[in-house]
């Protein structure tokens, strides 16, 4: 088990830079998520941790030793692929094994290792199935048991759910958290998914454009979000981004007013102390437990949510109300929170 | 404003039912069957009825004997002896060109400065038409003046000269030697198409999990290549069972009988001793080793055993024994890297290493042609200097015109041979293009509906004799082909040569086709066919164009394999009216006086430089030429 710290990394391809000057210190055990749109970077951020790609700039400790001029192999880093990458001649237990072989690990002990992973993961029934015979779960499932089989030093995760069905990534994702916590290995998980991020992580780096944008836990990236990009990108639907002079509350167009649709409801009556806009009501989708409104504001279309429409239709004006707590504000300019 | 969408006439006749092969389907394989039956079918069967024949040419007459022709054949010693000498050479060459193949391979799907050349460059052995590759090899192993002896005089290795092909065993291996050459490319073309099919991740797992290169190669890379290496196995050992011209050029089976393979037992039988009932039997053994060995490929590429359904259903699977856990972690050693250089220096050595590796492939593909192309810029008279020496006095463009331009040719020298040069340029240029149209035409109909319908029984029976046909040595129909060419009168037209070729190139262009409309998703046609196009139309207006990569890397092989024919050619033309450039060049080594060295090798480059243009032009479509699958001799 290892703490990794990353200290001004840098990547460039020929001219174009992918990472810019990158810092982040993950403890021991943690379980990190690196969250962004795609192209941000952040799958080669986990490939040069990992040693597939090598860093322009920078440093990477593990445990304080920097390990930027070891290969891969000398790293004892496991990476689950995002396809998966299953030795797809050899059975199961063959592709379990196989780094412990290379590790000229005796042949009981990996027989025994093997079992532990296996039980650990359910796979036991499987054990002497070829990839091409397991369903997207148990591929999925084999893939997480090959990386832990030999207590890696961190297990890195390059989007490992995404070639599920939606239910399959809900319970799989328990799973993974369930067994990180077990098994108390560091952990670096990517994922473009905030849902997943949010759930399985004791710390989030958001990233964009090659740079941090912030690296907090999960709530504080949610309730606090270091800037608009954060804001804009995590939680759903999107954030609503209103200028300082279209909301009352003397704010003017130097600052930039973001307001969750959660946060936005029709207003009972009016209150006190709070953000109000009135618009025309465009649009109701029903989502289960609640509903989201599409309202009309001035020449901006802004997304507010209600838990029962009741007799609300299209076309109706409607006023909407968001407490002075859940407003974020951020600097027009430079996007920072205010 | 709004615009009027016409008004979709009333569907007036009920139309089938999905699901039923569309008479279109028929119709599109219908010539490509009916032309191989009759060029390939009748023939073999024609074949049959010969061997069953005691034949006398001078009398014409016909007695039937049996299985006496077959039963003489297995009492022959003469024939047991070139079995094993075919097996030997069928081994030395698959294990040779498996080899080199590999090693180009790998090298080749690297990324580096210059891949794209080196990969044509790596090309150029097996563009050159096999009687080219024959030519050049014989002058580079010749006795008393060839290159390589020539060479080892000017090293001041002189005592090592000899005439290389003299010995029998020797020359075998020379030979053998020669195929690989000239067959090597094709198995790392086939592997490459492999290995980029290969997805990276499986690497970088194995890396991360703490394979290095050969660990890896061995682990994963093999494994992975283990269905094209059968399949490149089985058809190098075929190429390797009909390899006709390069013993033809090289050696005509001698010293002696040392070089005498099968094949080259029923060449002699048939055309040259003119028993065509023997000759028939021994090339129709060859053609049922060669169909076992097509029944084997069939077996191992055709449709796999069926995969065990995943048995557990997604939500079966998830809960583990919640009773208590039965094995526990094991306590592995702790992780050691092993001691190995710095990474900066292996990555030195490695680089180091690898442009050896590229350097060497370079070395052997393009030497050889470079000694040829220079060899043809020579003055003729340097060729036969003694002692012979590779350095040459001078440069002259003297064999081109003399081969080229006769008449403007000084001192009219100008031997018959080099005369009919221009006229088989002509020849091959006209026949090629005739034939690669017309197979390719046809091919891609027929390839389109067995890329369609493969799984219905009609069509399914009727690939299986596609690919049976794909193995038939081409020595097997060409005795046929000589006895009805006669009768109706096409021996020595164009025409004729035109026929015999569609016999190879239509099986190898509809297959080649198949292939690639196979990777192309079928909802495409349904789109077509939803909006309205008729299934002509879909085909030309939708299909056609997507398909375009394939077809033109069907055209590039088809017309490879035209230009580069010698055996039709050979045995079917016999003045110079029809006669190809393969032909005409094998012609120089048979003429009665001595051999014109300087017009022979001007008539070589003149001869390799199309093909050799196509492997620099087009060689990204001969990379997916081979992915799908296009297996030329």
């Amino acid at each position: 088990m290892t703490s990794i710290n990353i200290r001004a990394v840098s990547k460039s391809y020929a001219q174009h830079r992918v990472l810019k000057g990158l810092d982040l210190d993950i403890a021991d055990g943690e379980f990190i998520s690196f969250l962004g749109p795609s192209g941000c970077g952040k799958s080669t951020l986990l490939y040069c941790i990992a040693g597939l790609e090598e860093i322009s700039t920078g440093s990477i400790l593990f445990d304080g030793r920097d390990i930027s001029g070891l290969a891969p192999r000398d790293r004892n880093i496991a990476l689950v692929f995002q396809d998966y990458a299953l030795y797809p001649h050899m059975a199961v237990r063959d592709n379990m094994a196989f780094p412990l072989r290379q590790q000229k690990v005796s042949t009981e002990d990996i027989k025994r290792q093997v079992a532990w992973a296996a039980e650990l993961l359910g796979l036991e029934e499987l054990l002497d199935r070829s990839p091409a015979e397991l369903s997207g779960g148990q591929r999925q499932r084999v893939a997480v048991g090959r990386a832990i089989v030999r207590n890696p030093a961190a297990l890195l995760m390059d989007e490992p759910l995404s070639n599920l069905d939606a239910s399959l990534r809900v319970r799989m994702r328990t799973e993974i958290k369930r067994l990180q916590r077990e098994l108390a290995v560091t952990t670096i998980f990517v994922t473009h998914d905030q849902e997943e991020a949010m759930v399985l992580s004791d710390r989030i780096a958001v990233m964009h454009d090659g740079v941090l944008q912030q690296f907090a836990d999960p709530m504080a990236v949610y309730r606090e979000p270091a800037n608009q990009f954060v804001a804009g990108f995590i939680g759903s639907p999107q954030m609503n981004f209103l200028p300082g002079s279209a909301v009352s509350g003397g704010q003017d167009d130097s600052r930039v007013v973001g307001i969750r649709p959660h946060d936005l409801t029709p207003s009972a009556g009016a209150e006190d102390g709070a953000l109000s806009l009135t618009g025309e009501l465009a649009l109701i989708e029903p989502a289960g437990p609640i509903h989201f409104l599409d309202v009309q504001i001035g020449d901006r279309m802004v997304k507010a949510t209600c838990g029962d429409p009741g007799g609300l239709r299209p076309g109706a004006s409607l006023t909407l109300t968001a407490a002075d707590r859940s407003i974020h504000l951020f600097d027009r300019a430079s996007g920072a929170r205010v | 404003m709004s615009i009027t969408i016409p008004q979709a006439p009333a569907i007036s006749r009920p139309r089938r039912r999905i699901g039923r092969i569309p008479g279109f389907a028929y119709g599109a394989v219908a010539p490509t069957l009916a032309i191989v039956i009759a060029v390939v079918g009748l023939p073999l069967a024609y074949s049959l009825y010969l061997s069953l024949h005691r034949t006398n040419p001078i009398t014409k007459r016909w007695i039937f004997v049996g299985l006496d022709n077959y039963a003489g054949m297995l009492g022959n010693a003469e024939f047991w002896a070139a079995l094993g000498r075919t097996a030997y050479f069928a081994g030395f060459s698959v294990v040779g060109t498996t080899v080199i193949g590999m090693a180009m391979a790998l090298v080749l799907n690297e990324r580096f400065a210059g891949r794209g050349f080196l990969r044509s460059v790596m090309l150029v052995p097996w563009a050159m038409a096999p009687v080219s590759v024959g030519v050049l090899w014989s002058f580079v192993y010749a006795g008393d003046y060839g290159t390589l002896n020539g060479l080892l005089t000017d090293l001041g290795l002189g005592f090592l000269v000899t005439p290389w092909l003299g010995d029998g065993f020797r020359a075998l291996n020379l030979v053998a030697l020669t195929q690989v050459w000239n067959q090597a490319p094709l198995t790392a073309l086939l592997l490459l198409a492999g290995l980029q099919s290969m997805p990276g991740n499986l690497h970088r797992a194995a890396m991360l999990d703490g394979a290095g290169p050969v660990a890896r190669f061995f682990a994963i890379t093999l494994p992975w290549l283990k269905p094209n290496l059968l399949f490149i196995a089985i058809i190098a050992t075929i190429n390797s069972l009909m390899a006709f011209d390069i013993l033809w050029i090289m050696t005509r089976g001698g010293p002696g009988a040392a070089t005498t393979v099968f094949a080259w037992l029923g060449y002699l039988y048939s055309f040259q001793f003119l028993k065509f009932g023997e000759g028939a039997a021994i090339l129709y053994g060859l053609t049922i080793l060669s169909f076992v060995l097509a029944i084997l490929y069939f077996l191992v590429l055709g449709p796999r055993q069926r995969r065990r359904a995943a048995a557990t259903s997604e939500n079966g699977d998830s809960g583990r024994a919640s009773t208590g856990r039965r094995h526990a972690m094991v306590t592995l050693p702790p992780y050691r890297a092993r001691v190995r250089l710095p990474r900066r220096v292996e990555a030195v050595l490695a680089r180091i290493g690898f442009t050896i590796a590229a350097l060497l492939i370079f070395l052997w593909s393009a030497l050889p042609v470079i000694a040829l192309v220079l060899m043809s810029i020579t003055p003729a008279s340097d060729l036969i200097r003694m002692p012979p020496t590779v350095v040459p006095s001078g440069f002259t463009l003297h064999n081109f015109t003399a081969v080229l331009a006769p008449e403007l040719a000084s001192g009219n020298e100008t031997s018959v041979q080099a005369k009919r040069v221009p006229l088989s340029l002509l020849n091959s240029f006209v026949v090629g293009v005739v034939v690669v149209t017309i197979s390719v035409a046809l091919g891609t109909l027929a390839g389109y509906a067995f890329a369609r319908h493969g799984k219905a029984r009609f069509f399914r029976i009727s690939l299986w004799g596609l690919l049976l046909t794909r193995m038939t040595p081409a020595l097997t129909l060409v005795l046929p082909f000589f006895v009805i060419f006669r009768t109706l009168g096409l021996i020595d037209t164009r025409t004729g040569l035109v026929i015999a070729y569609s016999s190879i190139l239509l099986p190898l262009s509809a297959w080649m086709m198949k292939s690639y409309f196979e990777g192309i998703p079928a909802s495409l046609d349904r789109a077509a066919l939803i909006d309205g196009c008729s299934r002509l139309k879909m085909l030309w207006k939708i299909l056609l164009p997507v398909a375009r990569p394939g077809i033109i890397a069907a055209a590039i092989f088809c017309f490879l394999v035209s230009w580069n024919e010698f055996l039709f050619a050979l045995i079917l033309t016999s003045t110079p009216n029809a006669q190809t450039i393969p032909v005409v060049l094998s012609g120089f080594l048979s003429q009665a006086r001595f051999y014109e060295y300087g017009p022979m090798f001007a008539a070589s480059v003149l001869s390799i430089a199309p093909p050799v243009l196509v492997a620099f032009l087009f060689q990204r479509y001969l990379v997916q030429g081979a992915l799908s699958g296009a297996v030329k001799g």
